[in-house]
């Protein structure tokens, strides 16, 4: 016990053993951004769903999104990260064809930041779980012509 | 519905302290325990403990028996944790209100605490993404201090909002803590310590910020029948109200510089207590971020919607102005430390109705509102009176 343990980390696990959104990861892991449908409401959500909030209903469908999107809010983290993320963190609210999207900015110089400019997906590795899988989240990064 | 009020009321100190988990909320247990002579332990029929983080910083569930038996209680009517984020505490006190008010206990004690600062401070700040989504939040890094800066950036983008106006709620609030001697930071801070302060997430820099602070709080509320015999001077739960409209910021309601969840649960609370936001001597308000007290202003009615910045800077919620916002110097002043913050807000208005808040006490104070909120899209607010 004199060494530091730790038995879980802030991302989620990601293989079909352990959730059924694994094909949202899946396209992550090449560069393609996906998203829950449900047909009954004619809805997309963002995150995706396991079940459907307005119906409740489980069968949902996964569609793809653009994976471009628009800075609608963000903030610079420079004091108060969270061991193990860089410094500074870049987060932010992407506009996707109307939806909300939370997220991080990456490969993207601070100061170039603005709100309206341009991001593109930009998934990130952020390390194994414990079985041994690679896993990614979804952060994004500046479009260079915003420059 | 029987009517229902605070009895008894106890804080620890807030701040780093060399005291555990158990230690932290004996002491506010004894503080609450001692406000109220005619109570021991053995008459305490429920007990309900707000905690956040125990199972993370302390490796400790089963909370509401560990403080039972550390205080020598033996609930027999009621006995829960409540984990509200950083709300559990006010969650807490509106069970036990429930319970009292339906004749399902006459006599509860609501504790709220936590211990937050660890040896690895690393751990305790990465311990702070447990609050919010993991899946879709905390794997970017998220705490709550870019959350509440994204509101800060929209509310200055649409109303005009200036980082002066943020500053000057943290230098009042910090000037209300001066005269606590349970708060976390004591010693005042200057308009210009604020804004040459190392910024955390922009545009909120370190004193916009409350602090990561250990300590406990506690409250024993009674029937009213019964409170009449422990007391001469019960403090009345006059309303309540909370609303929850969402989790992740992806879900909040869309514009973050409107919480239309605190508006709601505010005029709950009024129509209960069948008041206006005029009525009020007093408000303790969830200031997390500077911001947030800022936006709390509009959303609970003491000015227009965008008026929250000039409504600070004009003096509005100090001492003298329309209503005093923070007396005991808000989560930035005294700390905030999670689970016990929503207890500790109850601590105040009994102290302030009861005239007993010392060098900090509001004049004539009669009625007063607390609020707390676990995130922008959830709120709970409380209305206290002397009658
Ligand atoms: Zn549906």
């Amino acid at each position: 016990m004199s060494e530091y343990f730790r038995a879980i980390d802030p991302f989620p696990l990601q293989s079909s053993k352990n959730t059924r959104l694994t094909p949202f990861y899946e396209a992550l892991r090449s560069q393609k951004l996906l998203t829950t449908f449900c047909p009954r409401c004619a809805l997309r959500h963002w995150p995706p769903r396991v079940v459907c909030p307005e119906c409740l209903a489980a069968r949902l469908d996964w569609v793809d999104l653009p994976s471009r999107g628009t800075v609608h809010a963000y903030t610079i983290q420079d004091t108060g990260v969270p061991p193990g993320f860089p410094r500074p963190l870049i987060f932010a609210v992407v506009l996707v064809e109307g939806l909300r999207i939370f997220t991080r900015l990456v490969e993207t110089e601070p100061t170039q930041v603005e709100r309206g400019c341009t991001v593109r997906l930009c998934p990130s590795a952020v390390g194994w779980d414990p079985e041994g899988d690679e896993r990614y989240v979804p952060t994004f990064a500046l479009v260079q012509e915003n420059a | 519905m029987r009517r229902v009020a605070l009895v008894g009321a106890g804080l620890s100190r807030f701040g780093v302290r060399a005291a555990g988990f158990r230690e932290l909320l004996a002491e506010a247990g004894q503080a609450c325990f001692a406000s109220v002579p005619h109570v021991t332990p053995k008459d305490i029929e429920g007990l309900v403990v707000g905690a956040v983080l125990p199972e993370r910083a302390a490796f400790q569930s089963h909370i509401a028996p560990l403080a039972a038996e550390t205080l020598g209680i033996q609930p027999r009517k009621l006995s829960a944790r409540t984990e509200h984020m950083c709300a559990s505490g006010s969650v807490g006190i509106r069970y036990a209100y429930a319970f009292i008010a339906a004749g399902l206990a006459d006599i509860v004690m609501v504790l709220g605490v936590e211990k937050l600062n660890l040896p690895n401070m690393g751990e305790a700040v990465l311990n702070m993404g447990a609050g919010v989504d993991r899946d879709w939040e905390a794997c970017f890094g998220l705490t709550a201090p870019p959350a509440f800066a994204l509101a800060a950036q929209l509310h200055m983008a649409e109303y005009g909002t200036t980082e002066e106006q943020l500053a000057q709620v943290a230098v009042k609030n910090h000037t209300h803590s001066s005269k606590n001697p349970h708060a976390h930071f004591q010693n005042g801070v200057t308009l210009d310590a604020v804004v040459c302060s190392r910024m955390i997430a922009s545009p909120l820099r370190l004193f916009m910020c409350s602090p990561i602070t250990d300590g406990a709080a506690a409250v024993i509320l009674a029937s009213e029948e019964r409170a009449r015999d422990m007391t001469d001077k019960p403090v009345f739960i006059r309303g309540t109200g909370q609303a929850v409209h969402g989790f992740s910021v992806s879900s909040l309601d869309p514009d973050y510089a409107s919480w239309p969840a605190m508006k709601q649960a505010a005029g709950d609370a009024y129509a209960m207590a069948g008041i206006r936001a005029s009525a009020l001597d007093f408000a303790e308000v969830h200031d997390c971020f500077a911001i947030a007290e800022i936006i709390a202003y509009e959303e609970l009615g003491f000015c227009s919607k965008g008026e929250g910045g000039p409504f600070a800077a004009e003096g509005r919620s100090d001492y003298g102005g329309d209503v005093v916002v923070n007396p005991r110097g808000g989560l930035m002043g005294c700390g905030h430390p999670l689970g016990a913050t929503g207890v500790a807000q109850g601590v105040e208005a009994f102290w302030q109705l009861r005239g007993e808040a010392g060098e900090r006490q509001v004049p004539e104070a009669h009625i007063g509102l607390t609020h707390n909120n676990s995130g922008m899209g959830e709120h709970v607010v409380m209305i206290y009176g002397r009658e």
